[in-house]
């Protein structure tokens, strides 16, 4: 049984004086429960879109996304998000926007506390829960940024390029702790990337998407064992025959389309 | 220096002049050396004064210690200064009050809704161009000479100002923070109180620091052309009587008045916003 499941979606857009853009076009999508999968693909292929509708930031223009078994209306209690620009509250401390999600949903102070605390142990932050945002690292502001998602316990984890905005060493850090931490739950996670390294280390399933129109091109299982350790996975050859076979793909609609 | 290619014989050298003995005047003074720097120019500008005032030898120019000598006198020996700064302030203070209560909710308002923005975008723009000493003489015929039009002077004086820097921060709020906020479940209220207000607080407080010195400047042009009650009132006895030196001290600690409020809003400011 899905968990989220996408039909029929179409989205446009218009911005002022130009013509409508196809952000995404006939997309279809089933995602099993406690499944990871990555949603890969250039700029303009309509994966942040795609993610947004199904956290319900964007209501597709056709189509229906339904999640946990209700269709989504816009944003719900069963999806938590991960920004790529962090949006953290620079006033508040660790520990004030770790509890954020809790206190909207009415969570008492102590327990809100108490589980942010968790938290932010569990993302490796502990004894900065009085720090300020601007007091911290890129990375260490997007743990945050994590620890408030999943502190709201939600089914499903919605992440928009979350490791974007930071340095290659960081990059390869996080993705090691949010496969661990993954490890230790395992709840739905949709992960918006277009490193393609990224999208298969991470993922259960691949999402490729192409875009002018924005598209699914291929869904690929990804089988490899977990826990999984990038250095050794990296070097597998089965790893670098799907990064291929990705990389074809993609080149492949990218002539179609200037064709 | 141990390395460098000297220049050929003769050639100037490429690099400025050796820096002067006390203050290399090129780079950032410490703190002790900005104080000194301060403390000799207030010296010079008090010497030049009074060097100036005994050359002109002018009833109608106070020497820099008849100055300071009549500031003394008027607040600490006949206190003339106080009961009157105190009426020249009541309707700052009125007025100020009012204004930060109109224009702040009015400036969030232009930052949420558009609607709002568009309809009070040409009341902004001619608010901000008209000079408002002209509208004194009206206000007064429609209003009398009381209170009221003085309170009324000084929000016209402060309340645009207030307005636009209170818009300008909530626009700069970073809208993925309203987004991440909506996402979280936050309702219309709990973004305006936990994302939007908090967000735009540096910017009020900017808008307030130049609302006061906009409405202090008020406060003084209402003394001086509408209706000398206070420090007016001062400022036309002592010029009637030939008294420069109180004339002079007046008008400096009106000014200090000024400085002082200005560095107050600064400090609050500071002590508020320490997540920037």
């Amino acid at each position: 049984m899905s968990i989220i499941s996408v039909s029929n979606v179409t989205h446009q857009y218009a911005v002022e004086g130009r013509e409508k853009t196809l952000a995404l076009s006939d997309v279809n999508l089933e995602i099993g429960k406690n499944e990871f999968v990555t949603l890969l693909g250039p700029s303009g292929c309509g994966k942040t879109t795609l993610m947004r509708a199904i956290g319900g930031l964007v209501t597709p223009t056709e189509g229906t996304i339904t999640v946990n078994g209700k269709p989504v209306r816009g944003p719900n209690q069963d999806c938590a998000i991960v920004f790529q620009s962090f949006a953290l509250m620079p006033w508040a401390s660790v520990l004030q926007n770790v509890t954020f999600g809790l206190e909207m949903r009415g969570v008492g102070k102590a327990e809100r506390e108490e589980k942010a605390r968790a938290a932010i142990a569990q993302v490796g932050l502990k004894g900065f829960e009085n720090k300020l945002p601007k007091e911290l690292s890129g990375g260490m502001q997007q743990r945050v940024g994590l620890a408030r998602a999943l502190v709201v316990s939600t089914p499903i984890l919605l992440m928009d390029e979350p490791f974007g905005a930071l340095d290659q060493q960081t990059r390869r850090y996080m993705q090691e702790e949010l496969l661990r931490i993954w490890q230790q739950d395992q709840r739905t996670v949709v992960f918006v990337t277009h490193d393609m390294e990224e999208a298969i280390l991470l993922a259960d399933k691949v999402v490729l998407m192409s875009a002018r129109p924005g598209r699914i091109e291929e869904v690929i299982d990804v089988t490899f064992e977990r826990p999984r350790d990038p250095e050794a996975v990296e070097r597998l050859p089965e790893f670098v025959e799907l990064k291929e076979h990705l990389w074809r793909r993609l080149r492949q609609a990218h002539e179609l389309n200037a064709a | 220096m141990a390395g460098s290619i000297s220049p050929a014989a003769g050639a100037e050298p490429a690099i400025s002049p050796r820096p002067i003995a006390i203050l290399d005047l090129r780079r950032d003074l410490t703190a002790p050396q900005a104080l000194f720097v301060r403390i000799l120019a207030f010296v010079v500008f008090a010497l030049a004064w009074q060097w100036a005032a005994e050359a002109a030898d002018s009833i109608l120019i106070p020497t820099f210690t008849e100055t300071m000598a009549a500031i003394y006198e008027t607040a600490f020996v006949t206190g003339e200064i106080w009961p009157a700064l105190w009426v020249s302030n009541l309707p700052l203070i009125i007025g100020f009050a009012i204004s930060v209560l109109i224009s702040v909710p009015l400036g969030l308002a232009m930052a949420r809704w558009k609607a709002i923005d568009a309809t009070m975008s040409p009341v902004i723009a001619l608010a901000l161009a008209l000079p408002i000493a002209p509208l004194i003489p009206v206000v007064l015929v429609a209003l009398g000479m009381g209170m009221t039009p003085k309170v009324v002077i000084i929000v016209l004086f402060s309340w645009v100002f207030i307005a636009t820097n209170v818009r300008a921060g909530a626009r700069r709020v970073d809208k993925s923070l309203v987004e991440m906020a909506q996402s979280y479940g936050a309702s219309e209220r709990q973004v305006w109180f936990r994302i939007l207000i908090p967000g735009a607080i540096p910017a009020v407080f900017a808008g307030l620091r130049i609302g006061l010195g906009r409405a202090f400047a008020g406060m003084v042009i209402v003394e001086l052309i509408m209706l000398p009650v206070g420090i007016g009132a001062l400022l036309l006895d002592y010029r009637g009587d030939f008294k420069a030196g109180l004339l002079y001290a007046t008008t400096i600690l009106v000014m200090v008045e000024a400085v002082i409020l200005a560095l107050v809003m600064q400090a609050l400011e500071r002590r508020l916003i320490q997540w920037k």
